[in-house]
């Protein structure tokens, strides 16, 4: 295994990867296996697990009340991700849906994965023809079966336990088994299911990346119950685990380290990255093959910086489609009190989801949901009513108890249809510590999510009446749920796509783009498992090139 | 069976502690609270230690604190508690937990100070609202007559919430700890902290040990 | 590690845990063996089979790495070099599927290859010597008749000058093993006869926990009085109640045998974890119960320095209340408290009392923080622990460069291991970042 060469701060490798999250490492894992040097290249710091979770512990209540995630991950000054608490507006959102794309993302090595909560879902067959079943939105250059065998690689490289019985899979075409079966029920899930499950919700197990067994060296999971914003035992499948692997296998990789141009030559290959590090030197990266996996704004929002001369409209954007068709699983909650104690918070933060509205005929027409039951302890908003009741002693405890056993949260995800104008672009105005423009992204939600939303409520309102609800209520806002898609999106048309089936730019033979910026549909699923297949089937497609080159 | 991590009470040999650790390690909701004349007993023991918090963090704000300091004799009815033994049990009367812990009420206490001197103010007031026998609510019902509602309400959140202050000054003093987390102890941990092995949470959860929420509601979908 | 190096000893060895399943199979589809030689009664095999598996074979002649059962290849580290373990399997070609039990006692018992070449003491032929002729008769019908043979030879040890002489070995032998049977001590009962042949015979315990002299040799004054199994430390199992484990139940020492932990008290890892996991636990009630009771009366041994038993320190911590909120912010973690709170409270929680089930044990009252060394502290944190017994698996996950958790580094380890003695254990006890190193390097 050959490292790579470093020179005056500079590095030559076969590949160079920018972005060090769950992408970039299954990338330079399966690359460097073959013998492949690689260097990989993250804007952000290395994160200590323990450190992290101590900043969590110390964070004020209105903090973790709010589900701020981000505050307790350090970011270089050079590399900002959005803040809440406060706002530092390193994003400008506009559009009469604007505040709905607030995302929260770790620009760090492991990236993202740091604080989800390891819902590991496929999309369905269908999900893949949308433009062709539906008639809206787009259908995808390859096929949920051209997908399914990288699929099952990605769920093996990450853990992930499912459900062995086919009745719980969505979907249940599958080439084999999950690694491990379902992480079990608790009462909640069960008792949830029960009621609902006559009338159609269908609710199932959410597959996810962790076990109820250790794995590979990992802890089995014991319900921290604090998977957002980060697993305190690091059973829960996180991209360290595979950065972790390549440096094992001489894979360089340099933290604080913020790529900002991209050369090609004559015919458009790229040959070089440049990037700054800590100290704001610039330094250069060579290789034979390059991928840019930084995530979903990201990555589009460095395509249009590195724009030059033969790019002029950014890098691999000849199509004018970089950083359009911006998608999100745009959600919304629902919560109220049950009549019985169903006590959830026991667990995983996200164990299971119903599904019985995640396809149908009416996807001609309104957005599909998905429902999952949410299974972070209710103890902070239980205790903030009850102290807004004026309660105290005996009381107030009685009241906590009873909020937290008979409190439901139930957080729905929508289906947004690619749409060109919901776009990042570069700010004119703002510039980071770097001088490099921030983004903006304007995200208007029309009709056929409008719809869904309704349809999701006509719906809720049902599954409240079966459990005698009180105080129930649903969120009109529509709010971000961090699954970042289309803004590198993938098709067959060089002239309304980015990149090609294997996450190719049309532009540049030797330039990749995987992760959720290709992905034409979004489903109503969590996109990690599909960027990660993604991921794997560039690597396949790059070895490839690599070797007959 | 709960597990008790966070307001301590496992009980271990106590050779290895003095009276305030011991103190500290009473099991939590105790049947009675203490007279409050007994409890000046337990406060003058523990006076050393709290006098010695406060000339760190630098508070003399009451006066009488200088005159106690010193002055260390058993069950004196003279001799006024330091404001931290007082924060304490008026924590304890607003919240009717007797097992907190006197370190972070001296900490709550300091950062109170800090974060909001108008409420801080207004804590001498409250504890002499303090009637012996009262319960929480009572004292908190006392607290709203009397117009000092904010500063009870604030030192109850606090208390709950281990965050000290609501607006740019904030302090945290507990998390694990945070009363908030005491109720479904049985059921479930503070987040980060496991409650049991792999896969603890297939067990049925504790029983209800409360009423459900009332029928005539707000809003029903 | 303080001790010199010629008193190292060798690594402990690592088990393949799908022993018995594997070993079973084999019991199955090999009655019928390939060899034209005895065929032995099915009681016979079975009995040999559970010998094999209380004189843990396998830990040695089966290689971890995904070795086949008995195939042998296993490097051992010893302090003179690596000693590979040999293929015991009843191949022809490769293994003891030549040997007739005559040759098969003598390696066993005097440490002698059916070549006439000496083995080195790394294969316990000083314990097993005390084997009865029944019981090698049992473990020769299994091992030709129940053991799928291997045509693969196993690597050849080559140790540097000059103890790659084997024939110093006699000169060794002349001095340290006593070749002889076990005999039983009228004196005392039958149960603690069986407890003693278990523990001398088959189990070898003094193999990890009698120290050894400069020649490596058990220090028979000193039976059981501890010793190192780097970077581990098997401690002294005396009946000292201060040094030892006579301050235990018969009911704990057994308890533990079976489960590899008692609560509160004490919980196995390293080469023990191995032991419980591979062996012990699959002992009968009676031979566990005779273990115990053959312990209980090894003479006390007591260290100079220990005052108080192992499992006799500490209390619950109170870091909640003093330092919650008190150091914020990225690059807090320094001291050995926030380490701990960071890195180890949420499964041993914040005030060291460990889960209900003790599934994460409780800190304090533990005779790995109580000890009167840390080699164990540092090595559970660095490697943790992975014990597969009584239907349960007990997984602390490790805390090295290799740690999908969070690797620590040396400065960090020791700062935590500092608090954990002060707070929860033995607070004469320090570790040093050198101490950390060491045992880093140990493995």
């Amino acid at each position: 295994m050959k490292a790579p060469v470093l020179a005056d701060g500079d590095v030559a490798a076969d590949v160079v990867i920018v972005g060090a999250g769950v992408v970039g490492a299954m990338i330079a894992d399966q690359l460097a296996g073959e013998g492949q040097s690689v260097v990989m290249l993250d804007s952000g710091p290395r994160i200590d697990r323990g450190q992290v979770v101590e900043n969590w512990r110390n964070m004020p209540i209105k903090s973790r009340a709010g589900s701020d995630y981000q505050g307790l991950y350090p970011q270089s000054p050079f590399a900002p991700a959005p803040l809440y608490f406060p706002p530092n507006n390193y994003i400008a959102l506009s559009g009469p849906d604007g505040q709905s794309y607030a995302q929260d993302y770790i620009r760090a090595v492991g990236g993202t994965t740091w604080h989800w909560a390891a819902s590991c879902w496929r999309h369905l067959p269908v999900d893949f023809r949308m433009k062709s079943t539906y008639g809206v939105g787009r259908d995808w250059p390859i096929s949920y079966d051209d997908l399914e065998p990288y699929y099952c690689r990605a769920e093996e490289e990450m853990g992930v336990s499912g459900p062995h019985d086919a009745v719980l899979q969505s979907p249940s075409r599958r080439s084999r088994p999950y690694p491990s079966d379902m992480v079990p029920w608790g009462y909640s899930d069960t008792r949830f299911a029960e009621v609902v499950d006559p009338f159609g919700y269908n609710c199932v197990p959410i597959p996810q990346a962790r076990m109820v067994q250790p794995w590979n060296g990992r802890p089995a999971c014991c319900g921290n119950n604090n998977c957002m914003p980060v697993c305190p035992i690091g059973a829960m499948y996180n991209a360290v685990h595979h950065i972790q692997r390549v440096e094992a296998k001489g894979v360089l990789v340099l933290a604080d380290s913020v790529v900002y141009r991209i050369d090609t030559d004559a015919n458009n290959r790229v040959t070089a990255i440049h990037w700054y590090d800590a100290d704001r030197r610039t330094h250069k990266a060579t290789g034979r093959a390059f991928i840019i996996a930084c995530n979903g704004i990201e990555t589009p929002h460095l395509l249009l910086m590195a724009a030059n001369q033969m790019n002029p409209a950014g890098i691999a954007n000849s199509s004018d489609q970089v950083g359009r068709n911006m998608m999100d699983h745009s959600g919304f909650h629902c919560t109220f009190l049950a009549d019985e104690p169903l006590w959830f918070g026991r667990g995983p933060e996200q164990t299971s989801c119903m599904v019985g509205f995640r396809d149908g005929a009416f996807r001609s027409e309104y957005s599909a949901n998905k429902m999952i039951l949410y299974n972070i302890t209710r103890a902070i908003p239980a205790t903030q009513q009850a102290l807004k009741m004026g309660l105290a002693g005996q009381a107030l405890d009685d009241e906590i108890r009873r909020r937290v056993a008979f409190g439901v949260d139930i957080s729905i995800s929508l289906e947004p249809l690619p749409d060109p104008n919901n776009r990042l672009t570069l700010s004119k105005t703002r510039r980071d510590a770097l001088g490099l423009a921030c983004p903006d992204i304007y995200y208007e939600l029309g009709p056929y999510v409008h719809k869904g939303y309704d349809a999701a409520c006509d719906q809720l309102r049902h599954i409240g009446k079966l459990f005698n609800a009180t105080e129930f209520d649903i969120t009109t806002k529509l709010n971000a749920n961090n699954h970042l898609m289309g803004g590198t999106i993938m098709g067959s048309d060089p002239k309304d796509s980015v990149v090609d089936g294997n996450c190719r730019a049309h532009d540049h033979a030797n330039l990749w783009l995987p992760g959720g910026g290709p992905m034409p549909s979004s489903s109503v699923v969590n996109s990690t498992l599909s960027m990660a297949a993604l991921a794997l089937k560039s690597a396949d497609s790059i070895a490839s090139i690599l070797r007959k080159s | 069976m709960a597990t008790r991590i966070c307001l301590g009470p496992v009980k271990e040999t106590r050779d290895e502690f003095g009276p305030l650790e011991t103190a500290l390690l009473a099991p939590p909701m105790a049947a009675a609270a203490p007279h409050p004349n007994a409890r000046r007993g337990a406060a003058t023991t523990r006076r050393h230690i709290v006098v010695g918090i406060s000339a760190a963090l630098g508070f003399f704000s009451f006066g009488r604190l200088s005159s106690a300091a010193g002055q260390v004799q058993p069950a004196a009815p003279r001799i006024v508690p330091p404001p931290e033994a007082e924060f304490l049990a008026l924590s304890r009367a607003l919240t009717g937990h007797h097992d907190l812990n006197a370190r972070t009420a001296g900490r709550m206490w300091a950062a109170f100070g800090r974060t909001d001197a108008t409420l801080f103010a207004d804590f001498p007031a409250l504890v002499h609202l303090r009637r012996h026998g009262q319960t929480a609510p009572e004292l908190l019902r006392s607290a709203q007559t009397a117009g000092l509602g904010d500063a009870a309400l604030a030192v109850v959140t606090a208390w709950y919430t281990g965050t000290v202050g609501t607006g740019a000054k904030v302090e945290v003093v507990a998390y694990a700890d945070a009363l908030m987390y005491w109720p479904t102890r049985d059921a479930m941990p503070p987040p980060s902290y496991v409650l049991g092995g792999p896969a603890w949470w297939v067990e049925p959860p504790p029983p209800l040990r409360v009423s459900s929420p009332p029928r005539s509601a707000v809003s029903a979908p | 590690m303080a001790d010199s190096p010629a008193a190292g000893r060798f690594r402990p060895p690592r088990s393949w845990r799908r022993l018995i399943p594997a070993a079973a199979l084999c019991l199955v589809g090999f009655s019928g063996s390939v060899h034209a030689a005895t065929i032995y009664p099915a009681e016979t095999v079975r009995r040999g089979h559970y010998l094999a598996m209380a004189g843990d074979c396998t830990a040695c002649h089966t290689n971890p790495k995904g070795g086949t059962p008995f195939a042998g290849g296993y490097g051992i580290a010893s302090p003179l070099g690596v000693i590979y373990s040999t293929n015991i399997t009843p191949s022809r070609k490769a293994g003891i599927g030549g040997y007739t039990e005559y040759q098969f006692a003598r390696a066993l018992r005097e440490g002698v290859r059916a070549d006439g070449t000496h083995l080195y003491p790394a294969m316990p032929y000083t314990a097993y010597t005390g084997l009865s002729d029944d019981d090698v008769h049992a473990l020769f019908a299994y091992f030709q008749q129940a053991v799928a043979p291997v045509d693969i030879l196993a690597p050849k040890t080559h140790l540097p000058f000059p103890f790659n002489l084997r024939f110093s070995m006699v000169l060794w032998n002349a001095f340290f093993l006593k070749n002889a049977r076990y005999e039983a001590d009228p004196s005392r009962s039958a149960v603690w006869n069986r407890g003693a042949y278990v523990v001398t015979a088959l189990e070898h315990c003094g193999a990890c926990h009698t120290p050894r002299n400069l020649l490596m040799a058990e220090k028979t004054g000193r039976a059981f009085a501890g010793g190192p199994v780097e970077p581990w430390y098997a401690p002294n199992i005396t009946s000292d109640p201060i040094s030892g484990i006579g301050g235990w139940s018969h009911r704990e020492i057994v308890q533990y045998l079976k489960t590899g932990a008692v609560s509160p008290k004490s919980q196995a890892a390293g080469g023990m974890a191995e032991a419980v996991s591979d062996s012990l636990q699959y002992l009968h009630p009676e031979d566990l119960d005779a273990i115990a009771t053959y312990l209980e009366t090894i003479p006390p041994v007591r260290a100079g320095t220990d005052t108080r038993a192992a499992f006799d320190f500490g209390g619950p911590a109170e870091f909640e209340a003093a330092l919650r909120g008190v150091d914020t912010g990225q690059g807090s973690l320094a001291s050995g408290a926030a380490l701990y709170s960071g890195n180890c409270a949420s499964c041993h929680q914040p005030a060291g009392t460990g889960t209900s089930g003790q599934t994460f044990p409780v800190l304090f009252h533990n005779t790995v923080t109580g000890a009167n060394r840390a080699d164990n502290l540092i090595s559970t944190i660095l490697y943790g622990i992975d014990r597969d017994a009584g239907g349960r698996r007990v997984f602390m996950p490790r805390f090295d460069d290799k740690s999908y958790i969070q690797p620590l580094t040396d400065k960090q380890i020791s700062a935590i291991s500092n608090y954990v003695l002060q707070t929860f254990g033995n607070p004469k006890v320090q570790v040093s970042i050198a101490d950390v190193a060491a045992a880093r390097n140990g493995r």
